[in-house]
């Protein structure tokens, strides 16, 4: 007599590996719109900035455009249940200033976690979850 | 560069799809993202640990990038504590009267006296002397740099935690810039036949005025300083460690 034992194993890897490329794509989307979109950055209520691009940007309903360095250097590096995006402002802007933000002699400049406000849209493992079904 | 990270982990925090094992564990799936910063390159990491331990086991003096920087920060600390009215005796002063606020910073700057540090902080699990002990020296790092984020953010307030942040950010990138964490620096310090490839020139050589690279077969590499010199470095660190960050 033979026993068949059928496993599930490759099937259930597959699709979480699906879900979870899903999950970091998503999240990828929402850096970019973040960086791209204009959205509200506490800090910057009373502040006049004349931008590279020629722009000049008031208050704190703004986007972290500019050049687009940030945005175009976005990278999104995928592999098997782990993923990175990363950020290097095509070595022309000082990515972790804008993040963290700066000081110079004269102002201080806030920094934009334009991560954290994209986990605020993208809600990780309930992606996971809706992809892996 | 910034470097955001995301790993599929189970409950146990291993690796959630990685097909080896007894099963796939899927359930439950936990994210772990981590905001980290991308410091340029590996050998950057290996500088710090690594470097400590070859003097620490073989007493082979190092790349002269650490020991500089590591003496300056000495020497602003030492500082420190004569300003503060502290003990002039100078077994006494630098890192050890430092808060643990500052030791962090210096945590972080991967800079500080390493039995100090054990003595705080645990000691340094870099037990693996060959090829394991770079990954320990990685996760050393990463713990670190660990600690000292929780420690500001809860020490802190948010304004200021940010300013840090920012400060020490532009910090590590500028020592990165300016003399750590060449592939040179990583030879000389790691490379078994790293006697073939010369002595590492560092940013000692560099304010003595001596030709970088100078050594066998890296004559022709370029270096150039990209941002601040080291004096202008370690005056900004001497501005945090004294008079606090501008809120």
């Amino acid at each position: 007599m033979v026993l068949r034992v059928k496993s599930y194993k490759t099937q259930v890897l597959k699709r979480s590996r699906k879900a979870f490329a899903e999950t970091a794509i998503a999240l990828n989307q929402a850096n970019q719109e973040v960086i791209s979109q204009p959205q509200y950055w506490p800090g910057f209520e009373n502040s006049v900035t004349y931008r590279q691009n020629g722009e000049v940007v008031r208050g704190a309903f703004r986007d972290i455009f500019d050049l687009g360095n940030i945005a175009t250097s976005q990278t999104l590096n995928l592999d098997t249940g782990k993923a990175s995006i990363t950020w290097d402002g095509n070595s022309e802007t000082p990515v972790l200033a804008v993040f963290y933000g700066f000081r110079t002699s004269e102002t201080y400049v806030p920094g934009r976690n334009w991560i954290e406000r994209a986990l605020e849209s993208v809600d990780l493992a309930q992606m996971f979850s809706d992809s892996f079904r | 560069m910034l470097k955001y990270n995301l790993i599929a982990k189970d409950h146990n925090g291993r690796p959630a799809i990685n097909g080896h094992g007894a099963g796939v564990i899927i359930d439950p799936i936990k994210f772990i993202h981590d905001p980290s910063f991308a410091l340029g390159s590996e050998s950057y990491g290996y500088v710090d640990v690594s470097s400590i331990l070859d003097v620490y086991h073989n007493g082979f003096d190092l790349g002269y990038d650490y020991l500089f920087v590591r003496d300056r920060i000495i020497e602003l600390v030492e500082l420190k504590a004569t300003d503060s009215g502290a003990t002039e005796d100078l077994q006494e002063v630098g890192y050890g009267l430092c808060t643990l606020d500052e030791k962090e910073v210096l945590a972080r700057l991967f800079i500080g006296d390493l039995a100090t540090h054990e003595q705080d902080f645990g000691k340094q699990r870099v037990a693996v002397w060959h090829k394991e002990r770079h990954s320990e020296s990685t996760k050393a790092r990463e713990y670190r740099m660990l600690q000292a984020e929780t420690l500001i953010n809860r020490e802190l307030g948010e304004l200021e935690k940010t300013a840090i942040m920012a400060f020490l950010t532009s910090l590590v990138v500028q020592v990165d810039l300016i003399g750590t964490g060449t592939p040179q620096t990583y030879c000389f310090d790691h490379h078994k036949n790293y006697l073939k490839f010369g002595r590492t020139a560092g940013i000692l050589n560099y304010f003595n005025g001596l030709e970088m690279f100078a050594g066998r077969g890296l004559v022709n590499m370029p270096w150039q300083p990209k941002t601040l010199t080291m004096v202008e470095l370690a005056s900004q660190l001497t501005f945090i460690l004294r008079d606090g960050v501008e809120g």
